[in-house]
């Protein structure tokens, strides 16, 4: 292309931004199974960004290989039911290869607290 | 016995965990396999291979790498060769005293075994032409004998013969002795024996005695003399059959008949020079000591004094003559 072809082109842009946080999840990340990225690979990678920030829950599964959840959320609930909940939940809408980022938030309430 | 330290490759390719698969792909196809490193410590953390990256297709290495089992050096080339089977793989990592030493690629293992394999056969081919040449050579011997040489099994399956046999057999039955045979409808003509004794003496020889017999065989107007030896025989201490060896003895036990007739004639002279010759002698002696010695002349008295001695001395040699005979007679009892 030549300059004078450059000069004959008209942009329109429409421009946003907005804060992330890395990891793009906070969470929880399922990794399909026989997606590009694998799970050591993986691993590495949120240790070197959250350092001591998630879990991996191996998961033997048809379609899911592992499951990587925030600690946060570990405190509050166990991973197996964390797992069971995945199970019957999300596992059943993953495609093969697929990452698939879950917002999974944890309230904890008491009813009738006698003291 | 061969080892797959004899095989180890030092010489190959490394790379990292968390190096990208495509960064190193060609180099992999190329080369087979390639180890991988920890990037700090560059400890060993597994080998690399294409067929990783085909059941794992992920974008780092780390997470491609399927987990192997490592070989010891003094492993064997068919352990290793089974391993390597069991788990699909076509190269392994070796240690040595717990310190990675380098890859074994089956194909090198593969061809090691495939040049012992010949060298063994072709070795093998000569024990069995050496083999061939001695049970040759075991045959021609069996064959140039005048003797029937048979191996019977304890169920009188005829399992070996020799020409003689062979021959006998067509001489008399006009029918050919074969392998697999029954013995029991050969052996009357073959050994000229009778089935009951023959049976008696066989059935002797499995309980693993040594048997000769020496039989006198009337045909027609002649006659025959057959030495059989029935011999067990065993291959790594099992009884397999009986050998059985037969020969015409009639010419020797001619000569033994012609001997025992000598001796015989040798013991009538012996009872003859015994009773017969030293009657006289005693005869003579009786004169001599009859005689008036008291009228004779000097010269007559020396000569009868002579005769005596004479006399004596002939005695003594038939009585040494007797005793001799006495004792080699006793000898042969």
């Amino acid at each position: 292309m030549s300059n004078k072809d450059i000069s004959n082109i008209k942009y329109s842009i429409n421009l946003s931004f907005e804060e992330i946080k890395l990891p793009p999840f906070q969470d929880i990340l399922v990794l399909g199974k026989n997606s590009p990225q694998g799970k050591i690979g993986l691993s590495k990678s949120f240790e070197l960004l959250v350092p001591n920030g998630f879990d991996i829950i191996e998961v033997n599964d048809d379609k899911v290989e592992a499951v990587f959840i925030n600690k946060k959320i570990l405190t509050k609930i166990s991973s197996d039911k964390i797992i069971d909940t995945l199970k019957s939940k999300v596992f059943q809408f993953i495609s093969e290869g697929e990452l698939i980022k879950v917002d999974f938030k944890v309230s904890i309430s008491y009813n009738s607290i006698e003291l | 016995m061969i080892q797959v330290g004899d095989f180890i490759h030092k010489n190959f390719q490394v790379t990292h965990p968390y190096v990208g698969v495509n960064l190193i792909r060609k180099k992999l196809i190329s080369h087979s396999a390639i180890v991988v490193l920890e990037e700090d410590t560059n400890d060993y953390l597994g080998v690399l291979t294409p067929l990783d990256i085909v059941q794992r297709q992920h974008n780092l290495v780390i997470d491609c790498l399927i987990k192997k089992p490592i070989l010891q050096y003094e492993c064997k080339v068919e352990e290793a060769l089974a391993i390597m089977h069991k788990h699909n793989t076509e190269v392994l990592p070796v240690e040595n005293h717990k310190k990675f030493e380098g890859l074994v690629f089956k194909d090198d293992l593969v061809t090691s075994l495939s040049s012992q394999n010949t060298n063994q056969g072709n070795q093998l081919q000569r024990n069995a032409e050496e083999i061939k040449k001695s049970e040759k050579i075991l045959t021609a011997i069996y064959n140039s004998t005048h003797s029937v040489r048979l191996l019977v099994a304890p169920d009188y399956t005829i399992l070996f013969f020799n020409k003689t046999a062979y021959e006998t057999t067509i001489l008399f039955q006009r029918k050919k002795l074969k392998i697999g045979d029954n013995f029991m409808n050969y052996a009357k003509d073959i050994l000229k024996t009778t089935d009951s004794s023959l049976k008696s003496v066989f059935e002797t020889a499995l309980t693993g005695e040594y048997v000769i017999r020496e039989d006198e065989i009337r045909h027609n107007d002649s006659s025959l003399w057959v030495k059989t030896e029935y011999n067990p025989v065993y291959i790594d201490n099992k009884l397999i059959g009986v050998s059985i060896s037969s020969r015409d003895i009639s010419e020797r036990k001619k000569n033994e008949f012609l001997i025992k007739k000598q001796i015989d004639a040798f013991k009538d002279i012996v009872t003859f020079q015994s009773h017969e010759v030293r009657r006289p002698v005693a005869n003579i002696f009786g004169i001599i000591n009859s005689l008036d010695r008291s009228t004779l002349s000097e010269k007559n008295r020396e000569l009868i004094e002579l005769l005596d001695i004479t006399t004596k001395q002939l005695d003594d040699i038939i009585k040494a003559v007797v005793t001799k005979a006495y004792d080699n007679s006793k000898e042969e009892e």
